[in-house]
C-alpha cells in the first residue's frame, strides 16, 4: 500500500506516546522521538505534508524499526504502524535510498531465491533421507532458515509428522523465499514475484494444508499472501497449531521424559502478528517432566530478539545488543534451555546465548526428542 | 555549540536531522508545529546542567520536554533553540525502609512509580494525568497537570515534598528540606518561602525540574465506582459540591457535552471511592444520599466501566472525535460552574453551523479538585483539513478569552493564555521579576510567559 493511501491511518495518531516507554526496543537504546512509533507516524505525516523529504539519513533511521509490533499492541487507537512503515520503506526502496545491505539481500533473493545467498542445490540437502513427494494434502513449507541453516529442525518436523501418520509433501527446489523480508524492506515487486511463484507451486501440489515451522513464513503465507493475492485454496498452519491438534487427537505419543526447566520466547511474528501464544505453551506443558517458566516479558508483551536478519550488518551494535537483552532475561530465570518457534529467533539468540551457556532451539526438536524420533538434535 | 553539546551528552545523543526536529515540533495537542534548532537527549542530571551552561554561554533558547504528551504546547518551541528531551533521566529511589516518600528523576513515568511502590505495599496519591502510561513526572509537574485522584488530593503540588531544579546558568538547586545538603527531600514547607511552588506549573520558564520527591500512602484495599444522571447543571454541580464538602471522592468527573448515552439527561457525574472496605462502604452510603438530595438518578455499571478503563477510554474518545485536539481549561468555584458552562454552550451554539461544516467537534466536562472545579473544553478536528485546523486554533483562543474573562483561572500559560495572564498587572509583574532574576537572558522556554 502507498503512504498516501494510509493518510487516515497516519492522522489517527494523537501522539499520546503510550508506544514509548518499555515498548520499543530501538527507542530504549537510541532515545530519540524518530526511533519509535509516535515519531515514525509523525515522520510519515511530515512526508505527506511535504514538510520532509526522503533521504539516505531518513532511510537509515526508518530501517531501524524491527516491525516487532509491540507499539501496535500498546496503541489505544490501533494505528497500523507496521503498514505505515512498510509504505515508507517502499518509497525509500523505489528511490534507491534503502541501506546497501538490503539491496544486496534483494540481489541474493533474485538469484538464489533465498536471502542468505546460498546456492539452490544446497536447499534440499536436509531432505535426502526422506524421499518426500512433491504432491500431497499436507505440504511442508520449510522456509529458508530451516532449509539452509537449521536442517535439524526440518528433519525433526518431518519425523514428527511421519510418526503421527501424516504423509507430508514439500516443494523442494521450487520453494522460494516466502517474500517476507522483501515486503518488510520495501521491495514490493520482488516480494510479489516470490509470492506468485510459491502460490502457483503450492496450488500445483494439491495441498489442502500448508505447514511451516518459521514464524516469518507463517505470517507471510497466512496474512500477506491473501492480502495481496486473494483467498487461498488451502489452510496455513504453523507447526505449533498442527502439533496441538495432533496431541489432542492422540496422534502424538511422548515416550521420553524430559527433565528440564525451559523458558519460551514468543516470536513477534507468531505472537503479536498472528496471536499464537497458547499453542506452543500447551505443547510444552504436554511433554512429560518438562517445566516451563516464563520470562517477565512474555506473550503479547514479548521482547523482540533483534528481528531483521540484516540488522546486525547495518547497525552492528544494536544487532548485537538486542538479542543479548532477551537472552539475559532467560539467564535471570536460571534456565539452560530457551525454546522458541522461529528459526530466525534461534539464529539471533544463539550468539549471545552461547556465552551464557544457554541452549536455544526450535520447539519441534524438543517434541521430536520427547517422542523418541530424533534424539537430542540441538547438540 | 554543537560540538560542545556532543562533548557533554555524546554525539549519538545530539541531533539536527530535519526529521528529528520535525518529531520534536509537536506535543499531543494541535498547536501548530515549530521546529527547534537541535535536540539533545541527556542521560543524567549533570548532563542537563552542563547543557544549560552551554545554552547560557551562547544565549540559546532551551525548551525542556518530558513525554510530549501535553496538549498545551509547553514543549513546542516558540523560539528556535535546544530541545532537551528529559526522558533519559529515569532513576527511581526509595531510600527509607517503609517507603514513605519516593524520589524520581524527571523522565520517570507515572505508571512505573506506581508499579515500584506497589511491590512495597505503597502507592502515590495522584495516579498521573490522562497520559499516565507515557507522561513523565517532571513534565507533568512543569505544566501542573491534572491527575486522576484530584478530588481527594488536589493539585500536583500537594503531593510534592521537594524538587531538584537545574537553573538557567546550569546550577542545581534543591528545594524544601533538601536545601540542607545533609538532609533529604522530605518536607516542602521549611527554610522560609516555598520555593518548590515556584517551579510547579512554570512550563520550564524558571528552571528545569530534574528530580522530584513525592509522598506515598498505604495501598487502598477497596475501590467503588458510581455514575448518576442529572436533569440540570445546577443539580449536577450541587452533587459535586456535596462530594467535595464531605471529602468523599477519590476522583470525580462531570460530563456536560456530550453526555454519554448510557448516562443520559442534562449532565452526568461519575466518581470513584478508595479506602478500606468499611471506609468505601461508608463513603458510598454518604455519597448516595448526596446524589439523592441533588435529584441524581443512579446509572448502574457505568462508573465501573469508566474508571476501570480510565486512561484508555479517554484516549479512544479523543482519537475518535479528532484526532486533532486542543483544550482550554481552568479553575473556578464549584457552584459557579453552571453559569460558565452555559456561556460555553452558548459560544458553541452560535458557531454550530460553521463547526458542523468543518466537522469540528467539542466537549465540555468538569473535574473536581478538592475545593474547586476544573473546566476542560476540548475542541476536535481532523488535522488533514487545514482550514479546520486553523479554525480550531482560533476557537481555542476565543474560548480562552471567554473563559478567563469570565472568571476562570488558567492552569496553563504559554500558547493559550500568557497574553491573558499579562492583563493581571501586579501578578504578572511579580512573575516577570522572578523570571528576570532566575533567567536574566530569557533562555528558558522563551515566549511561554
Amino acid at each position: 500500500m502507498k503512504l498516501k493511501d494510509l493518510t487516515e491511518e497516519v492522522y489517527k495518531c494523537i501522539r499520546c506516546g503510550w508506544c514509548r516507554e518499555k515498548v520499543c526496543p530501538i527507542r530504549e537504546e537510541l532515545g530519540f522521538e524518530s526511533t519509535y512509533a509516535r515519531g515514525i507516524v509523525l515522520t510519515a505525516r511530515g512526508l505527506l505534508e511535504k514538510q520532509l523529504n526522503y533521504s539516505t539519513r531518513l532511510a537509515n533511521r526508518m530501517y531501524l524499526c524491527l516491525e516487532c509490533a509491540n507499539c501496535m499492541e500498546h496503541c489505544p487507537l490501533d494505528v497500523d504502524v507496521v503498514g505505515i512503515m512498510n509504505a515508507m520503506r517502499q518509497d525509500l526502496a523505489k528511490a534507491g535510498l534503502a541501506p546497501e545491505i538490503f539491496k544486496q539481500v534483494d540481489l541474493y533473493v533474485d538469484s538464489t531465491k533465498n536471502p542468505l545467498g546460498i546456492e539452490r542445490s544446497e536447499m534440499v540437502k536436509w531432505s535426502e533421507d526422506f524421499n518426500l513427494p512433491r504432491k500431497g494434502k499436507v505440504l511442508f513449507f520449510v522456509g529458508c532458515y530451516s532449509s539452509y541453516k537449521f536442517p535439524k529442525t526440518a528433519r525433526a518436523t518431518v519425523r514428527i509428522l511421519h510418526q503421527a501418520g501424516i504423509d507430508v509433501a514439500y516443494l523442494a527446489e521450487e520453494e522460494w523465499c516466502c517474500g517476507i523480508a522483501q515486503y518488510i524492506d520495501g521491495s514490493a515487486d520482488l516480494a510479489k514475484r516470490l509470492m506468485v511463484h510459491n502460490l502457483g507451486e503450492i496450488k500445483n501440489s494439491g495441498a489442502k494444508k500448508v505447514v511451516t515451522t518459521c514464524a516469518g513464513c507463517y505470517t507471510s503465507l497466512k496474512h500477506e499472501y491473501p492480502k495481496r493475492m486473494g483467498e487461498l485454496p488451502f489452510q496455513v498452519l504453523h507447526i505449533t497449531e498442527l502439533l496441538e491438534d495432533l496431541i489432542n487427537e492422540g496422534k502424538i505419543d511422548f515416550k521420553n521424559k524430559i527433565k528440564k526447566r525451559v523458558t519460551y520466547h514468543d516470536p513477534c511474528h507468531l505472537g503479536r502478528h498472528s496471536g499464537l501464544y497458547d499453542e506452543p505453551r500447551k505443547i510444552l506443558n504436554h511433554i512429560p517432566g518438562l517445566q516451563l517458566v516464563e520470562m517477565p516479558r512474555n506473550r503479547e508483551n514479548t521482547r523482540c530478539c533483534g528481528g531483521e536478519l540484516v540488522l546486525i550488518n547495518v547497525f552492528p551494535e544494536l544487532g548485537k545488543k538486542l538479542p543479548e537483552i532477551r537472552v539475559d532475561e532467560a539467564a535471570n530465570l536460571g534456565v539452560n534451555d530457551l525454546v522458541t518457534s522461529c528459526p530466525l529467533c534461534v539464529s539471533n539468540l544463539r550468539i549471545p546465548a552461547k556465552k551464557r551457556k544457554i541452549k536455544v532451539y526450535d520447539l519441534p526438536l524438543l517434541v521430536a526428542e520427547a517422542m523418541g524420533v530424533d534424539g537430542k538434535c540441538w547438540r | 555549540m554543537y560540538s560542545l553539546l556532543a562533548g557533554i551528552v555524546g554525539p549519538e545523543n545530539v541531533s539536527r536531522e530535519d526529521f528529528e526536529l520535525w518529531c520534536y515540533s509537536r506535543d499531543a495537542g494541535s498547536v501548530f508545529p515549530q521546529l527547534p534548532e537541535c535536540v539533545v537527549t541527556p542521560k543524567s542530571k549533570k548532563q542537563v546542567a552542563e547543557v544549560l551552561k552551554v545554552a547560557d554561554r551562547y544565549k540559546k533558547p532551551v525548551i525542556p520536554r518530558g513525554a510530549g504528551s501535553s496538549m498545551c504546547g509547553a514543549p513546542v518551541p516558540l523560539k528556535r533553540g535546544i530541545v532537551i528531551d528529559l526522558t533519559g533521566l529515569k532513576r527511581i529511589k526509595i531510600q527509607d525502609e517503609g517507603g514513605l516518600f519516593v524520589r524520581a528523576e524527571a523522565g520517570v513515568i507515572w505508571t512505573e512509580i506506581i508499579e515500584v511502590l506497589k511491590q512495597r505495599g505503597r502507592g502515590i496519591g495522584l495516579e498521573g494525568p490522562w497520559s499516565a502510561p507515557s507522561a513523565t513526572v517532571g513534565g507533568s509537574i512543569a505544566v501542573g497537570a491534572i491527575c486522576m485522584g484530584t478530588a481527594k488530593y488536589g493539585g500536583l503540588g500537594t503531593q510534592i515534598l521537594g524538587l531538584e531544579v537545574a537553573l538557567a546558568d546550569g546550577s542545581i538547586v534543591k528545594t524544601g528540606s533538601a536545601a540542607n545538603p545533609k538532609n533529604e527531600m522530605v518536607m516542602r514547607d521549611c527554610n522560609g518561602a516555598d520555593l518548590t511552588g515556584l517551579f510547579i506549573g512554570s512550563h520550564g520558564t524558571l528552571g528545569i525540574i530534574t528530580e522530584v520527591s513525592l509522598k506515598t500512602y498505604p495501598l487502598h484495599q477497596a475501590e467503588a465506582y458510581y455514575a448518576y444522571s442529572f436533569e440540570s447543571l445546577e443539580d449536577a454541580a450541587k452533587a459535586v459540591y456535596g462530594l467535595a464538602k464531605d471529602e468523599i471522592a477519590f476522583d470525580c468527573r462531570m460530563f456536560v457535552y456530550p453526555v454519554p448515552e448510557e448516562i443520559g439527561g442534562r449532565a452526568g457525574v461519575v466518581y470513584m471511592l478508595k479506602g478500606s472496605t468499611s471506609q468505601v462502604q461508608e463513603l458510598g452510603e454518604k455519597s448516595k444520599k448526596i446524589m439523592r438530595l441533588a435529584h441524581g438518578k443512579n446509572i448502574p455499571k457505568f462508573g465501573e466501566q469508566y474508571y476501570k478503563g480510565r486512561f484508555t477510554a479517554r484516549v479512544k474518545a479523543f482519537g475518535e472525535a479528532g484526532p486533532g485536539w486542543l483544550e482550554v481549561a481552568g479553575y473556578i468555584p464549584i457552584l459557579r460552574y453552571p453559569d460558565i458552562a452555559k456561556e460555553i454552550i452558548n459560544f458553541w451554539e452560535k458557531r454550530e453551523e460553521e463547526a458542523k461544516k468543518l466537522n469540528v467537534k467539542w466537549s465540555l466536562g468538569a473535574l473536581l479538585e478538592t475545593h474547586s472545579i476544573n473546566i476542560p473544553v476540548a475542541i476536535f478536528c481532523n488535522e488533514v483539513k487545514r482550514e479546520a485546523w486553523q479554525r480550531i486554533n482560533n476557537y481555542w483562543h476565543e474560548l480562552a478569552e471567554l473563559m478567563y474573562e469570565g472568571g476562570v483561572s488558567p492552569y496553563w500559560i504559554g500558547h493559550i493564555s500568557s497574553h491573558i495572564v499579562k492583563r493581571w498587572g501586579s501578578y504578572y509583574q511579580l512573575y516577570k521579576r522572578i523570571k528576570k532574576t532566575l533567567d536574566p537572558d530569557n533562555t528558558l522556554n522563551p515566549g511561554m510567559l
